[in-house]
């Protein structure tokens, strides 16, 4: 802008040509005195303006109509597991928290059996298993102990286990390991997204 | 939830998060423009089509690697951009241009890097082709040098900035200004008797 100042009859630069032909904010006083001025200038803005309206009115040509589909259905968006977790629990809360109480239920009885079953340890097929099972148990049964041994749930399990027996505690053993399998299978499912309604691209 | 009300950054941010709808209203935005400009650059509806599908898988697909400092369209037409020019580069591996190297911004350097080994005259279908997408003014943008064509579609048409321009074009600012300059007076000077 100094320039300009120092010697007024410069012609405009393109970059001020382009500022008076397209009607971009910054069109300085001199400038403009200037291409009042200047048929010379005056006929470049004019021409580039001509130039800019006949460009920015050409149509923009359309892809076809499955375009959009098309790109979909090659597009796979992966979200951190945290931000699906918050997602599917805000949109299927309910059944989530059912499935949830199920599977939490389910544990803490198996857990409480377990811990009343010391001689299971022993048994020669299924004793490593339920070794590792009862050292995860213990584990859940610590958090959640004072709380049922204070209302003395756990010593109605252990009672009960007893009264039914060796034979009764393994097919017991067996519907809660179904009842838990199936919770958290519950649970995977309703973790999936929604399928994708295409119809929206329209 | 109304995605049309939502910004491009809201919808990006909801894209990141897998939401599927957000990913469909951002293609309802930009499909016409990304296609436009691929469609200019390559002056082949089918070929232009498979390119403008590529550019958006890329870069939903690879959502992780963009920079919500930038512009999300700015990015996507870096990625449309950059996907026309591999695909014409391979395509003209065996060919020399006449008007000398793409990276020779002044004359001096053009006319060093030039060197005259085939026709740029439009084969018929592609001349077919420029019918096709419109006037006078559409051939004109055909004659131009791959990069000047560029940047004067991004200027004109999608009303981008130069420093956009240079970030998508990947160029300096002084290469774009002169590229769009270059541009304006060649098409000033074919389409005379229309701007008059």
């Amino acid at each position: 802008m100094r320039d300009r100042a120092a010697n007024p009859r410069r012609h405009l630069t393109p970059d001020e040509v382009e500022t008076f032909a397209l009607g971009l904010p910054a069109r300085p006083r001199a400038a403009r005195a200037h291409l009042g001025e200047c048929a010379e200038c005056h006929r470049e803005v004019e021409s580039l303006r001509a130039l800019d309206e006949a460009l920015s009115g050409l149509a923009h040509p359309a892809p076809s109509p499955r375009f959009a589909e098309q790109v979909m259905a090659r597009v796979s968006l992966r979200a951190p597991w945290y931000a699906r977790a918050w997602t599917v629990t805000r949109e299927r809360w309910v059944p989530l928290a059912a499935a949830s109480l199920a599977l939490a239920a389910t544990t803490s009885l198996m857990a409480l059996w377990l811990t009343s079953q010391p001689e299971l340890s022993l048994m020669s097929l299924s004793g490593l298993v339920v070794q590792q099972i009862r050292d995860f148990s213990l584990q859940v049964v610590m958090a959640i102990g004072s709380l049922l041994w204070s209302s003395s749930a756990l010593r109605s399990v252990i009672e009960a286990s007893e009264r039914i027996g060796m034979e009764g505690a393994i097919l017991l053993l067996s519907a809660l390991s179904l009842v838990t399998i199936s919770a958290a299978g519950a649970m995977m499912r309703l973790m999936q997204p929604a399928p994708l309604r295409l119809r929206h691209a329209a | 939830m109304d995605y049309r009300e939502k910004s491009d950054p809201e919808l990006v941010e909801l894209c990141k998060r897998a939401d599927e709808r957000s990913a469909v209203e951002l293609l309802r935005r930009f499909e016409r423009p990304v296609f436009s400009l691929i469609y200019r650059m390559v002056r082949d509806r089918e070929l232009a089509e498979d390119l403008a599908q590529e550019a958006f898988v890329r870069a939903f697909n690879n959502l992780g690697r963009y920079d919500p400092s930038y512009k999300f369209s700015s990015w996507l037409f870096k990625v449309a951009y950059n996907l026309t020019i591999d695909h014409l580069r391979k395509k003209r591996l065996d060919t020399v241009s006449i008007h000398g190297s793409p990276s020779a911004v002044t004359a001096e350097l053009q006319a060093a890097t030039a060197i005259t080994v085939e026709s740029t005259e439009e084969r018929p279908d592609d001349a077919l082709q420029s019918r096709e997408i419109g006037s006078e003014i559409e051939i004109a943008i055909g004659e131009l040098r791959q990069e000047y064509r560029s940047a004067i579609i991004l200027r004109h048409m999608e009303g981008r900035s130069y420093e956009e321009i240079a970030e998508i074009m990947d160029v300096p600012l002084g290469t774009v200004k002169t590229y769009i300059h270059r541009a304006r007076k060649e098409l000033q000077g074919q389409l005379q008797h229309l701007l008059e």
